[in-house]
């Protein structure tokens, strides 16, 4: 699905305009952004969490240059699925495996 | 850390968007929604500038009772995997670093405090004693050279310092003063005794006097850069007053230069140790162990052989 259809879907799902969904998605990443930067996790009921995930500052060697480069620390953001989730997806599986 | 609730996140949303919090809630559902029938039909779900959500299948593997021994496979399942847009984590690593920005300007202030002679660089507004320390860098040039031509400097202070004080504020009764004193005034910043006599004043004085002493800084520093090629073209009889003075006063500047040379720290390399150690030793951050990489120009950080000096930045 890509992001044209996607943001129509979400419109059609959520009974708002295409460019008022697309304002609140705009608006959501950039909350998303801010709790997880004051490291909080951000909870969507089931369906999983968004959290924080930190990479520490990390030695690359360039094997063409024969260099090594340091890569500074820097901050992820991880999904991790709820259980309701992972028991949909499974029947999901079932239902068509079954058809 | 803080946990955020679904209606948590309706109720922020509707305050940044101006909306009704039945809509952001509803939004937040039909989210969940869209997400999981794109996942279930395409696989995929790509949002631009947030990200994709992928439906990965993960197989089903054997694993060991560790208490009895058993074999036993764990049944495969489906994942809904995410992978944030660079957009995104761009946005997350910005605001990020403005929060934290006040953190490494307090950790990099301790380790000059640390050192016995700061390098003046990294601080924006030096006082007068810290701008002294380029001037003396500057100033083992002239006390190389012979006696009488190293003081040089000093006149061509007195001279030019008389144009500097008419320029400011109209000083006319000051002038004169500080025409006379200001040889007494450079020694002032050697020696101890010397300036006595410029705290004993009152406070609109020393505030004069303090400013007077900036000037003078800056032209002594101006001159000692442009002195070699000033020599060139001064007359004999310049040459024949500095002898004079050089006569009259005693030359502190030897003093100055072995007080203010820069000193820089050296480790001397342990087993066990790596630069990222020393940095957080010296620094309390990892972050300077780039500097002192580049600082020894070591090939590979991690091939060092033991007891090498390290120089510290």
């Amino acid at each position: 699905m890509t992001n044209k259809q996607f943001i129509s879907a979400l419109a059609k799902n959520s009974g708002l305009t295409t460019t008022e969904a697309a304002v609140l998605l705009d608006q959501f990443s950039i909350m998303l952004v801010d709790s997880i930067a004051a490291d909080q996790t951000v909870n969507l009921q089931s369906f999983g969490t968004f959290s924080l995930k930190t990479k520490s500052e990390k030695r690359a060697y360039n094997p063409t240059t024969k260099q090594f480069k340091l890569i500074p620390a820097s901050k992820s953001i991880t999904f991790r699925q709820s259980s309701i989730l992972k028991d949909k997806l499974a029947d999901g599986d079932r239902k068509e495996d079954e058809a | 850390m803080k946990k955020i609730s679904t209606a948590a996140i309706a109720e922020q949303l509707s305050q940044m968007a101006g909306m009704n919090k039945k809509t952001t809630e509803s939004f937040i559902r039909a989210f969940v929604e869209t997400v999981l029938t794109g996942v279930s039909q395409d696989g995929v779900v790509k949002i631009k500038d947030f990200g994709t959500f992928k439906a990965v299948n993960v197989a089903q593997r054997e694993s060991v009772n560790v208490v009895s021994g058993e074999r036993f496979t764990i049944a495969g399942f489906n994942k809904l995997s995410f992978t944030p847009d660079v957009t995104l984590l761009a946005m997350l690593n910005s605001v990020s670093a403005e929060t934290t920005d006040t953190a490494p300007a307090t950790t990099d202030e301790e380790p000059e405090e640390e050192t016995p002679t700061a390098e003046p660089d990294p601080i924006p507004t030096p006082t007068p004693e810290e701008t002294i320390v380029p001037e003396a860098e500057a100033a083992p040039v002239a006390a190389v050279i012979d006696e009488s031509v190293a003081e040089e400097p000093l006149t061509e202070v007195v001279e030019e310092s008389v144009e500097v004080s008419d320029e400011p504020v109209a000083e006319d009764e000051t002038e004169p003063v500080a025409v006379s004193d200001e040889p007494a005034e450079i020694t002032a910043d050697t020696t101890p005794t010397a300036m006595a006599p410029a705290d004993v004043k009152s406070g609109s004085d020393v505030k004069k006097w303090t400013s007077l002493i900036l000037a003078i800084i800056v032209v002594v520093a101006v001159v000692a850069f442009a002195w070699p090629k000033q020599t060139d073209n001064e007359p004999q009889a310049q040459l024949e007053k500095l002898a004079e003075i050089a006569q009259t006063q005693p030359q502190p500047q030897p003093a100055i230069d072995q007080a203010d040379e820069p000193k820089r720290k050296v480790h001397i390399l342990q087993k066990g140790e790596s630069l990222t150690t020393i940095s957080v030793y010296y620094y309390n951050t990892k972050d300077s162990m780039q500097a002192i990489w580049k600082l020894n120009g070591f090939k590979d950080p991690n091939n060092i052989p033991l007891g090498t000096e390290i120089l510290l930045p």
